[in-house]
């Protein structure tokens, strides 16, 4: 059964829009990264009074460069998954009109044709497979940032609280586990974004 | 899509067009087949918009695994866009067309069909026993552009040369040529760039026993109408855009 071209055409456009928001995700969790590391320098010079926010700050800058680095495969997972969508449509539109042509044919010389036919329906299939694939793959890790992004957020509380204890450094600490949360939260949007994007994806 | 058998002693011409099929608002285009033996070549097989009817005109004739060459004048959609549909289902042939566009065409889609780069000096295929020869044509209009000649048949493919803008289901061949200038005037006063490059094909053109001109649209010249063609061409002034 031949897919609708326009689905095909929405998924390559989706593929492709999930790649635009995952490298602004990426974008922000550099500046997530910036933020670990200011907040490890704050910490440095509170001293001893902030000694419980050192190994928060660094799980701050872990969380940032882990979901660069997976920003950046997940890029690529979605520009392959692009290519194979415009490859399936291409192959979509090569079956169509071969179908079309083989009605023009009347039965005479058919099976000339069907051999072709054959071949782009299974080159069709390995594309779908292949889909699926990617598909899958891509959910997981897309699955893993909005985990990270979860944790961060629960570690800025935590972060917060322990702020308290810093005396003249609270209010600065303060707003950096508030930048650092927001930051969590804005690549988490662009991960739902990504997420109900996917959502498009006709699996077969 | 109307198809004609336009010679045939030992060798055959096919001329495929006017298709009622085709969108509305695309320019009608004629195709092209020589055949000699079990090998054939489809001279300018069209848009993406007419393959399927191509396709099945062209299976009415010849095997498809005859189908091993496929020459494109130039690199314009109406010529080669269907690159991407031929690529499949003929994943052995060979496209033949100038070297400065294979990166251009490539765009088409051409994953198996192999691709011969003629030189601006022209070149030459066998089919068979048959010998054809590329012309060079360049810049009428494209700026990598060749024409096919048969010495067998005498028949020049002379792709957007002679070309004529015309309502569907004209006939083949030029029946009137004073009143068929008309419907080509325009069309090379306009896509035409360069009256040295016209001269230059001209000189080359002349040289050549013509007995049939076939562009890729409109219709063909036969006997005298083409003596008259080459006289009328060299005295219009091309390139007009920029006058």
């Amino acid at each position: 059964m031949l897919e609708d071209s326009s689905q095909i055409a929405s998924q390559t456009a989706a593929a492709a829009t999930i790649s635009g928001h995952l490298y602004r995700a990426s974008v922000i969790a550099r500046r997530m990264a910036l933020a670990a590391k200011n907040s490890r320098a704050m910490v440095l010079r509170a001293g001893a009074r902030a000694a419980g926010l050192k190994v928060i700050s660094d799980y701050f800058g872990e969380l940032a460069d882990k979901t660069i680095n997976l920003s950046t495969i997940i890029n690529q997972c979605a520009i392959n998954i692009s290519q194979n969508s415009v490859r399936q449509w291409r192959t979509q539109t090569f079956l169509a009109r071969m179908e079309r042509c083989h009605e023009q044919l009347n039965g005479q010389k058919v099976t000339q044709i069907e051999e072709a036919m054959s071949e782009g329906e299974s080159h069709l299939n390995k594309l779908t497979h292949n889909l699926n694939h990617q598909l899958s793959s891509l959910n997981d890790q897309l699955l893993d940032i909005r985990q990270f992004m979860q944790s961060s957020s629960v570690v800025a509380v935590t972060f917060r609280l322990e702020a308290t204890q810093t005396g003249e450094f609270q209010p600065l600490l303060e707003h950096m586990a508030n930048t650092i949360d927001g930051l969590s939260n804005d690549i988490k949007h662009h991960i739902t974004f990504s997420q109900n994007q996917l959502a498009q994806f006709k699996v077969g | 899509m109307d198809a004609l058998k336009i010679y045939d002693e030992g060798h055959q011409w096919y001329v495929f067009g006017r298709d009622p099929e085709k969108p509305e608002k695309i320019i009608d285009t004629n195709q092209f087949m020589v055949v000699d033996g079990d090998r054939c070549i489809l001279l300018d097989p069209g848009g993406i918009e007419v393959f399927s009817t191509m396709l099945a005109s062209v299976l009415k004739y010849v095997d498809i695994e005859h189908i091993t060459d496929l020459f494109a004048s130039h690199q314009d959609p109406d010529i080669i866009s269907s690159l991407g549909m031929w690529d499949q289902v003929l994943p052995e042939a060979t496209l033949h067309a100038s070297w400065l566009w294979e990166g251009f065409i490539r765009h088409f889609g051409m994953d198996n069909i192999q691709y011969n780069a003629i030189e601006d000096g022209g070149g030459r295929i066998m089919l068979n026993n048959l010998e054809l020869e590329f012309i060079p044509a360049h810049y009428l209009h494209s700026s990598g552009n060749f024409h096919v000649y048969d010495p067998k048949s005498k028949i020049l493919f002379s792709g957007d040369i002679g070309a004529a803008l015309e309502p569907p289901g004209s006939p083949l061949f030029v029946e009137d040529f004073d009143h068929h200038v008309t419907k080509m005037k325009y069309f090379h006063e306009r896509w035409m760039p360069s009256d040295d490059a016209k001269r230059h094909w001209l000189n080359r053109v002349r040289r050549l026993d013509i007995e049939i001109m076939a562009p890729q649209h409109g219709r063909m010249f036969k006997g005298n109408d083409v003596q008259k063609f080459l006289d009328w061409f060299e005295a219009l002034h091309v390139g007009i855009a920029i006058d």
